[in-house]
């Protein structure tokens, strides 16, 4: 039964997990290759103004438009992913690498250092997570190293939790028990026979929140805490371009929208891929 | 009204969808009479439990089944579905496998049997709070009025079990079904609840199906037993035919496995290999790849199931075979053998005694409830293992032998009391200190799978202990190699995960990391109690070679008497974390002094009765209460009870080498 089982969960996992998180790659592989590559996408620079064309629609010329600056809107989405993605995918590997860091120390040890982080935790979470982003950003200032750190820190507790509970689950193992036999000694016990049965749940969240982190870069240059102007940043272009939304200027907000919908959903894709292939092997 | 009992006709069962199949039972037939109890043997994944789950109308929803089931001569079903109606139901009632999961946790049990009866027989409530309270009554449980108020996570693991069956019968079925009743009870209780079976057939004539793992523990209670292996049904007959001369080599197989209290001569070894899964009804004998009678026949086709004589058949085309003739003589070698095992005196063999480990009134406890309070799990532990001996200790599941053996290994710190190796007390050692003994003692685990790291290679598990040892590279990998010889696995499974092993395999990896560093000490913790019989029989007879070695001490834990008999020249037997006896093998398995070792010894279910000793019956089931007694923990249960029993009871010698924790010895 064990042998037939397994041939048929590895046919359904080519069938849905294996195909959503290859359409996310796929996505976000393409997004990452105009954004390195912007110049051969573009004669445009991010910041260059176009003196005869202020808020232009759509042409040939400027293929998604220009802005109120007379800046194209095509190339700033491509410098603007660079931002973008690099902030997004930085702060999210920041809060795991800290966070699991800090959630299987006290998971492991347990007793008053578990006790006091797990508070920590508690407080920060106790914050709705884009407010606290919006406190600690307009206090570090808008500083991409900044940013990164603001936004690091609204995802950093969720890990530290999910490495706690994960760690303090398998320390009940007996294999670990046996390590202990062998002679290892706790740091090795943490970093050769815990950590690595620990991962999955982080690799599935990673993902998913890699995408909302760049919602909420986009969403403090919305609100003027993020990536200053001129800088091509999607959110500070969609705001920038909202007031001419309304006067029929679609273009300088609805293309930012757009790319920033699709690169969210291309992390979503992936995280929903893993989580689909840890439920089927679990 | 008629009264045919229960028959099984051709039931095929297959699970899967388009793609995988996996033929599960094939063309199976039996029938169990009213007033009939009978026992389905075989090891697990041999398709025990979809037999009943056919009966019940439970098949998950991706089998397909063909074939026949009638109770008293009216069909269940033609086609099985999950949708049998209520009267259907009625007539086969199944004990789920383990009770205390398959009781709803939030109703009392009372109101559990009483919401039975009303929804099969209509009566009112109060009318069948009457009837559950007779039922519980009837099932042995003390003082039925309390335990109806109580929630199932108070019950004790027999208890659990007793209500289960009453819930089964509360609705008086004409075939009651218990899968796996003894799993996680001790013998005395296994042997309590199927006297309970026995009961039950007998009075009310109903028919009862027992389906088991454990031939041993059924054995006394069935009339008939059948084998299932792979899915065929291989042998049925009268329990003493198919006990004293199987007809089919499964069957011989299987209770060769099976460790008794006394020596055989014919032991063939254990049975290789495995149990196979097929996708489609096989054509050849299932048992032929394993068989060692096996001929040109057994391969090209399905043998017939034919009769051996009255109501006893066999699926085999060569059970009159050679093997046959070795039980003919069986009864009388065995006694005399067992005879002369008891007067080779190997209790003095050695003469040089070092003490390799004492532990000195050791008091372990855990705390719950966030450290507010704390559970004694083990009681003023004092015992000393000497260097080169090896001892069992036993006791039932909860007694605290797991704790001991992970006090020794240093893995536990004691309350109080003290642990010392090699005269190194053990509390007293740094971390680092504490590593470097390591390298001196190991642990084999009782789930192999779970005491192996997912994430690591066969090679790479059994290297990590050898971190202890200054080697080289290549040093290692040679004793890698050498130490997988040693455990009979092969060269390939060195870069297998252990989700590639099955569980024997997996246990000689354990025991392979146990063994790599050559430590002073080894201790196994129930090493087989999770495997399948005639893999346990393997595992044992790999670590019977390993205790040849007189190099080592070994402390082997274990709940079965027979087991650690064959092992170990001494005895622990411990009960609710005290050490009642501790004596030589010889002295407590043929004199055992001790009430609870001698109930415990009178228990152990014997496959062919020779038991000798005058069987002490305790009292029904241990009171949670008894954990917190001052004096003997076994005085509730103890037939000899007095009021000196409510002192403390220490443990004192009675002869050289003898100790015993009763004043009345």
């Amino acid at each position: 039964m064990k042998a037939t089982n397994k041939k048929r969960r590895l046919w359904s996992l080519n069938q849905s997990g294996d195909i959503l998180a290859i359409t996310g790659i796929i996505i976000l592989t393409v997004i990452s290759i105009m954004a390195i590559a912007a110049p051969l996408f573009s004669s445009w620079g991010p910041k260059q103004i176009d003196f005869s064309a202020f808020l232009s629609a759509p042409t040939a010329n400027h293929w998604f438009g220009t802005d109120g600056n007379g800046m194209d809107v095509w190339s700033r989405i491509l410098y603007g992913a660079r931002i973008d993605l690099s902030i997004g995918i930085s702060s999210v590997v920041i809060a795991v690498l800290v966070g699991s860091t800090i959630g299987s120390i006290a998971g492991y040890f347990g007793g008053w250092m578990d006790a006091i982080v797990m508070r920590l935790t508690d407080i920060v979470q106790a914050f709705p997570p884009f407010i606290l982003a919006l406190t600690v950003a307009a206090m570090f200032g808008r500083d991409i190293g900044q940013l990164v750190l603001a936004i690091s820190l609204v995802f950093m507790p969720a890990y530290i939790r999910l490495m706690r509970s994960e760690i303090r689950a398998l320390r009940q193992r007996s294999f670990i028990e046996a390590a202990e036999c062998a002679g290892n000694t706790h740091m090795r016990i943490l970093v050769r026979h815990l950590i690595p049965n620990a991962t999955r749940p982080i690799l599935v969240i990673a993902p998913l929140n890699c995408g909302w982190a760049i919602l909420t870069l986009a969403g403090l240059s919305f609100l003027g805490l993020g990536i200053p102007i001129p800088e091509a940043e999607w959110g500070a272009m969609i705001s920038a371009g909202a007031a001419d939304v309304i006067g029929g200027r679609w273009w300088t907000s609805v293309f930012p929208g757009l790319i920033l919908f699709i690169s969210v959903l291309g992390f979503n894709l992936i995280g929903e891929g893993f989580l689909e292939r840890s439920g089927q092997r679990s | 009204m008629n009264t045919t009992g229960l028959k099984i006709d051709e039931l095929s069962v297959t699970i899967g969808g388009s793609s995988a199949n996996t033929s599960v039972l094939h063309r199976v037939s039996f029938t169990v009479a009213p007033g009939e109890v009978v026992g389905l043997v075989g090891e697990s994944g041999g398709g025990k439990t979809m037999v009943a789950r056919a009966i019940t109308g439970q098949l998950p929803t991706t089998a397909h089944s063909s074939g026949r089931i009638t109770i008293d001569d009216e069909a269940i079903a033609g086609k099985f579905n999950h949708t049998h109606s209520a009267p259907e139901i009625l007539k086969a009632a199944l004990c789920f496998q383990n009770p205390l999961t398959a009781l709803s946790p939030t109703r009392q049990i009372g109101k559990q049997i009483v919401d039975r009866i009303v929804t099969h027989s209509g009566v009112e409530r109060a009318k069948a709070a009457e009837q559950a309270l007779s039922i519980l009554s009837q099932m042995g449980i003390r003082d039925p009025k309390r335990r109806m108020e109580v929630f199932p996570h108070e019950l004790s693991g027999g208890m659990a079990q007793r209500v289960m069956i009453a819930l089964a019968i509360a609705c008086e079925p004409r075939i009651l079904i218990a899968d796996e009743p003894s799993t996680g009870l001790d013998v005395t209780l296994t042997r309590d609840i199927m006297k309970l079976f026995r009961d039950i057939a007998d009075k009310g004539q109903q028919g009862v199906l027992i389906i088991s793992h454990d031939i041993a523990a059924i054995s006394a209670t069935c009339n008939r037993l059948m084998v299932l292996y792979a899915g065929s049904l291989v042998e049925s007959g009268p329990t003493d035919y198919v006990l004293k001369k199987p007809a089919h080599p499964y069957t011989a197989a299987l209770i060769d496995s099976v460790p008794t209290l006394y020596h055989r001569d014919d032991y063939q070894g254990p049975l290789q290999g495995s149990m196979p899964q097929f996708s489609a009804p096989p054509v050849a004998c299932p048992f032929e790849p394993r068989c060692s009678f096996a001929e040109d026949d057994c391969r090209s086709g399905s043998p017939p199931t034919r009769p051996v004589s009255d109501h006893w058949t066999v699926k085999c085309f060569h059970s009159e075979s050679a093997y046959l003739d070795k039980y003919d003589q069986w009864d009388d070698t065995a006694v005399a053998r067992n005879e002369s095992t008891i007067n080779t005196n190997k209790i003095d063999s050695r003469t040089k005694v070092k003490k390799l480990i004492e532990l000195q009134d050791v008091d372990i406890a855990y705390r719950t409830n966030w450290g507010r309070s704390s559970k004694r799990i083990l009681k003023k532990i004092s015992v000393t293992f000497n260097d080169g001996e090896s001892v069992g200790i036993v006791g039932e599941s909860g007694c605290g032998k797991s704790t001991l053996a992970r006090a020794i290994m240093g893995l536990i710190p004691p309350l109080s009391g003290q642990i010392r190796f090699d005269g190194i007390e053990l509390a007293k050692q740094s971390p680092r200190q504490l590593r470097l003994l390591r390298r001196r003692m190991q642990l084999v685990f009782q789930d192999p799978l779970d005491a192996l790291n997912p994430k690591l290679r066969v090679s790479q598990i059994i290297r990590d202990p050898l971190t202890l040892l200054e080697m080289t590279h290549d040093e290692k990998n040679t004793s890698i190699a050498r130490t997988l010889g040693r455990v009979r696995l092969d060269e390939q499974f060195s870069e297998r995960l252990p989700s590639q092993l099955s569980g024997g395999q997996a246990q000689r990896v354990g025991i392979a990391r146990g063994l790599v560093i050559d430590p002073e000490l080894i201790v196994f913790d129930e090493p087989t109690s999770a495997l399948d019989v005639t893999v346990q029989a393997q595992i044992l007879g790999l670590i019977k070679t390993l205790i040849a070695d007189r190099n080592r001490t070994y402390i082997f834990i274990s709940h079965d008497l027979a087991t650690i008999k064959d092992l170990c020249d001494r005895v622990v037997v411990m009960y609710m974390g005290r050490i009642v006896e501790d004596g030589p093998i010889e002295l407590v398995f043929n004199k055992p002094s001790h009430p609870y070792t001698r109930a415990l010894l009178g228990a152990v279910p014997q496959l062919r009765e020779e038991t000798t000793a005058e069987t002490v019956y305790l009292k029904r089931d241990l009171d949670e209460a008894a954990t917190e007694l001052i004096g003997c923990a076994l005085a509730p249960r103890c037939p000899f009870v007095e009021d000196k029993c409510n002192m403390d009871q220490a443990l004192r010698e009675i002869s050289e080498k003898h100790s015993v924790a009763c004043w009345k010895v």
